[in-house]
């Protein structure tokens, strides 16, 4: 038992230097790491792809439904779109020193909704791809996967989740900007696990050094994320009432529970 | 007198959050005019313009074009922005494609007409506004007065009757300015309508043939620019200053330079060929 | 602005078809992926690089600098893969072990790891060559003619106008922040950022409904249609492809 427990020991302290390391290695944790252009095999590429692809058709039937209605969100929602490109190539300051990107996936989805998310995170991705050579084509499916759809629907389901259970307002936004930022590099680790299995230990054994490398250290950056995010809220139910009330087109009630105000 | 092709008829409008944007606002423009309205900002000239092409539909009294009641109803105000063009005073919301080509091509292709006749004017377009060289490159990369060109090329294309320019020239170098100012007289000649906005009295005075000054979301004078600049009260109650050209021609005859019949200068030229030279007056 | 797209305006390779670029990089690209040596990766690299320096005529020096930029996340992710952390010392190739703990490379990781970088290479030279000689509003077009749907190569052609707009937007607000000792502290840069995006979410709403407006005024009644430059279709252009597509696909199924 004994010996057990230090060797757990020395794998913990092991894992805090590894992380340490890519820290001073890397202190500029850069633009959130996409998976870059040609890193997925064919198969996983084209896996990913696939799998995107019904959940950017029911974005567009719910955006298209939306601006039916109401002709000029639809420039809304494109400014929306180059905002959040602009977002991301802010550096967000991090509560460890460092400084990365903000994702805005926990901004966008508590005000637009998931389905517009996903394809807004698309665009956002092939504009990145295409404009700034972070991620890529071949890679836009499994970047989409990750930070259009999973990233916003678990903000949005938490979000939802904890104003149901009467969480405060602040709380509510910051755990779903906070866990829909890490949840999209926790996606992004889980699919470079399984495209690259380790030789010993298989897909799990990648999947935990992928996830040590870019969900660990993204800890401190999606705690980051999400007090920004909460800092933005307070100032938008400041000053921009007439705005937020705009959105509920989008989001339906979710939205309506902020007219009252967040307090941080 | 020429016939009347946009009329306010006792205009009133609020906007959503209950701001008053619009009093009583009643406003005659005739068939080819050359109409200034001068405002401070925030006087509402660009809150009428907007009813001017029913984007905001008013609370109260009515807009005619050519002596009818506009209708709102989407074929009606779709025949109505064909005639009537607004030319916004910032380019980055009016752009919406970073091809010029694309931007310019949207307003007619909208009418419905064939491509050949939008290309064609299209085309036209780009030579009239000097943006021909402009035509492939990127939106984001072009100067602000490029830009300003572009968004009047993208209305110009659409051939409109009325052509609207909210603050035209702000933002714009002396050299573009002036030549926006050959552009406006080339099209004045072509028989369209022009109403800009404006906060420059000078430029309002020497260009236009009627003017109107706003404040408060109310017209507080309509009538001959230079009439309406010998009323300092209504000058000083808009918050504008006199022109130039009046004030020193008004400066001359005070001194004594000037016989108090001299006409109004209507340009720098007036007023120059007007003063005596020296040897004249000791003469 | 943005480097890569101001040379997609300004290269020579700007009024060939952009459908011809989008065919050769997206071939180019899958044959690169579905290599089995590491000759064709290279010889896609060698192409590509040809093609954006001689044919397009960018700066070389412009090339290498953004190759490097996807250097940080290819260096960590392909270490990631090569080495192992495990309490059992056997099967590595090459490995250390400090008290009971081996850090290593098993050899076939480390075969996954040489392949995959230069997979990534030759694919990123690919999206290079695509995005350095094609300005975005052309692919957009192409995307359009693929039958994408419409909202979608609509958002993007709005997204993509409103990012230079927006960009100029914050440059300025952080430029006000910085010369108001803004960023100097953790707190203050949380302050500064977080009234930097708000204020630029304000201009999103009202931009959005002042360009609203002017597209009604000019008769939008739903659907953004415009008129796209016509770029001459050559013929060469696809022999060349398939010229270049052939050998490659040929070297991918013979090598094994």
């Amino acid at each position: 038992m004994i010996i057990m427990n230090q060797r757990m020991i020395k794998r913990i302290s092991l894992l805090i230097a590894y992380v340490l390391a890519i820290y001073i290695v890397f202190p500029d944790n850069a633009y959130g790491m996409h998976i870059m252009e040609g890193f997925l095999p064919f198969n996983w590429a084209a896996f990913w792809w696939i799998a995107m692809i019904p959940f950017v058709i029911a974005g567009v039937r719910s955006i298209k439904k939306t601006v039916t209605l109401y002709p000029n969100l639809k420039m809304l929602l494109g400014m929306a779109g180059a905002f959040a490109f602009v977002l991301s190539a802010l550096k967000i300051p991090s509560v460890t020193g460092s400084c990365s990107h903000p994702t805005g996936v926990g901004l966008g989805t508590i005000l637009f909704g998931p389905a517009a998310m996903t394809v807004l995170g698309m665009i956002v991705l092939i504009f990145q791809a295409l404009l700034l050579a972070h991620g890529g084509i071949t890679t836009l499916g499994a970047n989409t996967f990750s930070m259009g759809i999973v990233g916003p629907f678990v903000s949005y389901g938490i979000y939802r989740g904890l104003k149901k259970l009467g969480a405060p307002q602040w709380l509510s936004i910051f755990m779903a900007a906070t866990l829909g930022d890490l949840m999209t590099y926790v996606t992004t680790s889980i699919q470079l696990g399984l495209a690259f299995p380790a030789a010993s230990g298989g897909v799990m054994a990648s999947v935990l050094k992928f996830m040590s490398i870019f969900a660990f250290t993204q800890i401190p950056l999606a705690i980051s994320e999400g007090l920004l995010t909460v800092m933005v809220f307070n100032i938008l139910t400041a000053y921009s009432q007439k705005e937020l009330q705009v959105l509920t087109a989008f989001t339906g009630k979710a939205l309506s529970s902020i007219k009252r105000g967040v307090k941080a | 007198m020429s016939e009347l092709i946009l009329e306010a008829v006792d205009l009133e409008y609020s906007y959503p959050d209950g701001t008053k944007a619009l009093r009583n606002v009643n406003l005659q423009v005739h068939k080819g005019e050359k109409l200034a309205i001068l405002g401070s900002n925030g006087a509402g000239k660009s809150t009428l313009f907007m009813q001017f092409n029913g984007i905001f539909r008013p609370n109260s009294g009515t807009i005619k074009y050519q002596g009818e009641d506009i209708s709102y109803k989407n074929k009606a105000l779709i025949e109505l922005r064909k005639k009537v063009g607004i030319v916004f005073q910032d380019p980055d919301s009016q752009l919406f494609s970073a091809s010029v080509w694309q931007d310019i091509s949207f307003g007619p292709l909208n009418l419905g007409l064939p491509e050949e006749v939008v290309i064609e004017r299209a085309k036209q377009a780009l030579i009239d506004t000097e943006t021909t060289d402009l035509e492939d490159k990127p939106t984001h990369l072009l100067s602000y007065g490029q830009k300003k060109r572009v968004s009047i090329a993208g209305v110009l294309a659409m051939e409109p009757d009325v052509i609207i320019f909210d603050e035209p020239t702000a933002g714009l170098d002396p050299r573009h300015s002036k030549e926006f100012m050959l552009l406006l007289e080339k099209l004045s000649l072509e028989g369209k309508t022009i109403i800009l906005s404006t906060h420059d009295v000078d430029l309002a005075y020497f260009w236009s043939d009627k003017m109107a000054i706003m404040f408060g979301g109310e017209i507080i004078a309509h009538g001959d620019p230079g009439e309406l600049f010998r009323r300092p009260e209504i000058v000083k109650q808009a918050d504008l200053t006199l022109p130039w050209l009046i004030e020193m021609h008004s400066e001359l005859v005070q001194k004594g330079w000037l016989p108090p019949s001299t006409p109004l200068p209507k340009t720098r030229e007036d007023l120059f060929r007007s003063i005596p030279a020296k040897n004249d007056k000791a003469g | 602005m943005i480097d890569i797209d101001s040379y997609a305006y300004s290269n020579n390779l700007k009024t060939v078809h952009p459908a011809e670029k989008s065919v050769f990089t997206m071939m180019t690209m899958v044959v690169c992926l579905t290599a089995t040596t590491v000759i064709t990766p290279l010889i896609v690299l060698a192409i590509m690089a040809g093609g954006i320096v001689i044919k397009a005529g960018i700066p070389a020096r412009v090339f290498v600098k953004l190759m490097l930029v996807p250097l940080s996340f290819l260096l960590i992710s392909v270490l990631t893969i090569a080495f192992s952390v495990s309490t059992n010392p056997a099967g590595f190739w090459l490995a250390q072990t400090i008290h009971g703990l081996t850090v290593g490379i098993h050899y076939p990781d480390l075969i996954t790891a040489v392949h995959l970088f230069l997979r990534s290479l030759g694919a990123v030279s690919c999206l290079y060559f695509l995005a350095l000689t094609t300005p975005m509003t052309e692919i957009i077009t192409v995307l359009h003619k693929l039958k994408v749907p419409v909202i979608i190569t609509e958002l993007m052609v709005l997204i993509y106008r409103f990012i230079f707009v927006f960009m100029e937007t914050a440059t300025t607000i952080r430029r006000a922040q910085l010369s108001r000792s803004g960023y100097v502290s953790m707190k203050s840069s949380f302050r500064s950022l977080s009234r930097l995006s708000s204020a630029l979410l304000g201009k999103v709403f009202v931009k959005s409904q002042e360009l609203y407006n002017a597209l009604a005024a000019r008769c939008y009644s739903g659907e953004i249609r415009v008129l796209t430059k016509k770029r001459p279709v050559s013929l060469r252009n696809y022999l060349m492809i398939t010229g270049f597509e052939i050998p490659l696909i040929l070297l991918n199924l013979l090598w094994r």
